[in-house]
């Protein structure tokens, strides 16, 4: 669909326009040309070879780490919003007034800083934490379960964890357009339990649900403090940490950051693309 | 098209149906049978429980007490999705996200109707509510009158036992409400289907009803064709609500065959019609409705016999209202009514005019009773 925009709605998209061409655009074209550079030792040498992309598709380690990036997104993601869905149809149609309560609470909680929360998760998951500690009273479990934390769950859980409360706003936002008038209709005319949601409130809340799950799947794909710090060494890493590491220390790899980058974002983009097809297909009546 | 007719029993029966919301009861036991083919308006002021009402017939609500039956069978504790009943919403909610054909068509397909068969019924229905051609329009690209046929045709589609309609037509402009009202009539008899139609709009009401169903504060106040009530209102509260009334408190004087005489002030004496018991001495209003009052001139001597059926007074003011003209007279005892005439039976008359005014007393109702007036 060609939309043509009003006069003068470049000039006002201006600021934000040059913003993003300066801070985003220039960056990602210069990390973009130095991705066929070479690095030699210390010194990085203007090249024009694909050596640094061949290493991404045939070294195991970088396949097995882009895998297991993408699973956890895709893991991470749909779990968090299938869950953001029924906290959002929770808090719009049951809940009601208290649910703006609630909704006012995950703001707050977004107002805690990403690290404090992963700390926080930290002291959930840990082997002296909350959760092992609340078990060991209960008596269900005799030592503490050392897989909570250090462990790709670990990252899952947190990543859940941090998430939500971003996956559920744009659902919710959807949600304030339906009417309680059309899954009372849905349901007159015969639909309840799944059907009603497959064929009337989900197609509505598409592009919430989409968005959602962009959020959820980018951030969760992309993050890479969380598995640095719950992650562990056992097989926590993912493609943001593998990223970031050739970017800092004495075996720095830049032209490789930037190749491995570029193909993380290709691939994202991808399996996004793929996701929402999906999707769409089930949220059809 | 017809709709199945083979019933025997009321199509809609109510039995003690109450319903509290909390510590707060909204409708307080109502009995109500609703036959095949009849066109019945719920109709009473907002608060009433009349929405409440259709709401517990269609299943969105659950009695608190009492029992629904649809076409002879229990339906009490029946979720709406298996309900032999449809409802058509005050603003028509149609899915955004489909076309008008595939909202009409919803219900079909969830009932697993082959995709030919769907768009030759949806066809029909387009017809039917004369939307032919629009089908294929997002329901956004529909005037408010569209949206309101197409809500229709959604909830007919499955050939409903009953269909319920709340306040469908409230949000549409007084036109346009008016021939729509027509129209959903005409309809209804076509088909020769049951409709449960809510509403707080009288005129609405007299107009598509077979019979309507006055409720206030939860109770059915009075249920009868729109002449009955309209002739023959059963309280103070139905005489007021439906059409234009003039409410005259007094005392009873004498009851003689069910004619009330009424003393009002010091020397109106006013006489009309009580259906129920009522004492000599107690407290009453009588209700006559302004077309039912004759005005003749009379001479402002006060020294002549007031009339026996009615009362003397000055006229304050006339108003034209185009097919009729109404007239303020304000009795000698103070009592402010209104009177309709026809153009040339008001011709000449003005303001601080003499008149009389009497009426048929079987054209006036009685109640014991203080008047109590409502706000419609």
């Amino acid at each position: 669909m060609v939309t043509r925009l009003p006069a003068g709605s470049l000039r006002q998209l201006g600021p934000a326009t040059t913003f993003y061409a300066v801070f985003f655009g220039i960056p990602l074209m210069i990390l973009f040309v130095l991705s066929f550079w070479t690095q030699q030792g210390f010194e990085r040498v203007p090249d024009l070879t694909l050596r640094n992309y061949l290493d991404g598709l045939t070294d195991r380690l970088y396949l097995q780490v882009f895998l297991r990036t993408i699973l956890v997104g895709l893991v991470t993601s749909f779990i968090v919003v299938p869950l953001a869905y029924v906290m959002a149809y929770l808090m719009r149609f049951t809940f009601e007034r208290r649910g703006q309560l609630l909704l006012t609470l995950v703001l707050i909680s977004l107002f805690s800083g990403y690290l404090v929360r992963i700390y926080a998760w930290r002291t959930i998951l840990g082997t002296g934490g909350l959760l092992n500690t609340a078990l060991m009273h209960l008596g269900l479990i005799a030592e503490p379960i050392t897989a909570l934390i250090f462990s790709p769950w670990a990252v899952m859980i947190t990543l859940i964890g941090l998430l939500l409360p971003l996956a559920l706003l744009p659902i919710w936002s959807s949600m304030a357009n339906v009417s309680r008038d059309h899954l009372e209709a849905a349901r007159d005319l015969g639909a309840n339990g799944w059907r009603l949601h497959r064929t009337v409130l989900l197609p509505m809340v598409l592009p919430g649900v989409s968005t959602a799950f962009a959020i959820a799947f980018v951030l969760a794909a992309g993050d890479f403090v969380v598995p640095a710090m719950v992650g562990g060494t056992s097989g926590g890493t993912l493609v943001g940490n593998l990223i970031a590491n050739q970017f800092r220390g004495s075996g720095a790899d830049w032209p490789l950051g930037a190749a491995l980058a570029f193909m993380i974002m290709a691939l994202l983009v991808f399996v996004y693309l793929i996701s929402v097809r999906l999707l769409r297909s089930v949220a059809r009546w | 098209m017809t709709m199945e007719t083979s019933m025997t029993g009321p199509a809609v029966r109510l039995t003690g149906v109450q319903k509290r919301f909390g510590d707060q009861a909204v409708l307080h036991g109502i009995d109500l049978d609703v036959a095949p083919n009849e066109f019945v308006s719920l109709l009473g002021p907002s608060g009433c429980g009349k929405t409440t009402l259709l709401r517990i017939i269609a299943g969105f609500e659950q009695v608190s007490a009492g029992r629904v039956e649809v076409a002879g069978v229990d339906v009490t504790g029946m979720p709406p999705h298996k309900r032999p009943t449809n409802l058509v919403f005050q603003r028509g909610a149609l899915f955004p996200h489909m076309t008008v054909a595939e909202n009409i068509g919803y219900s079909l397909k969830l009932r697993g109707w082959p995709k030919g068969r769907i768009a030759a019924r949806v066809e029909e229905l387009l017809a039917l509510v004369r939307l032919e051609g629009l089908g294929g329009r997002g329901s956004t690209q529909l005037s408010g009158g569209q949206i309101q046929r197409a809500a229709l045709a959604r909830a007919l589609a499955p050939q409903p036992t009953v269909l319920l309609l709340d306040e469908p037509l409230s949000a549409l402009d007084l036109k346009l409400r008016q021939h729509m009202q027509l129209e959903l009539r005409a309809l209804q008899r076509q088909l020769a289907a049951t409709f449960i139609y809510v509403t707080h709009d009288q005129t609405e009401a007299l107009v598509m009803s077979d019979r309507i169903a006055i409720m206030d504060a939860g109770r059915l106040v009075q249920v009868g064709t729109p002449r009955e009530i309209y002739t023959r209102p059963a309280s103070v509260f139905a005489s007021d609500f439906i059409g234009e009334t003039n409410l005259v408190p007094g005392t009873v004087m004498e009851v003689h065959d069910g004619l009330v005489t009424l003393t009002a002030g010091r020397v109106t004496r006013l006489r009309g019609r009580a259906d129920s018991p009522i004492a000599v001495g107690a407290a009453a209003t009588l209700s006559v409705r302004p077309e039912a009052i004759r005005l003749t001139r009379s001479d402002a001597s006060m020294d002549t016999v007031p009339p026996v059926d009615g009362c003397r007074g000055q006229v304050r003011q006339v108003v034209y209202l185009g097919s009729r003209v109404r007239v303020e007279v304000v009795t000698e005892d103070g009592i402010t009514t209104w009177t309709d005439l026809r153009e040339d039976e008001a011709d000449g008359l003005s303001a601080d005019d003499w008149v009389s005014l009497h009426w048929n007393p079987e054209a006036a109702s009685i109640w014991a009773g203080e008047t109590i007036r409502t706000e419609a």
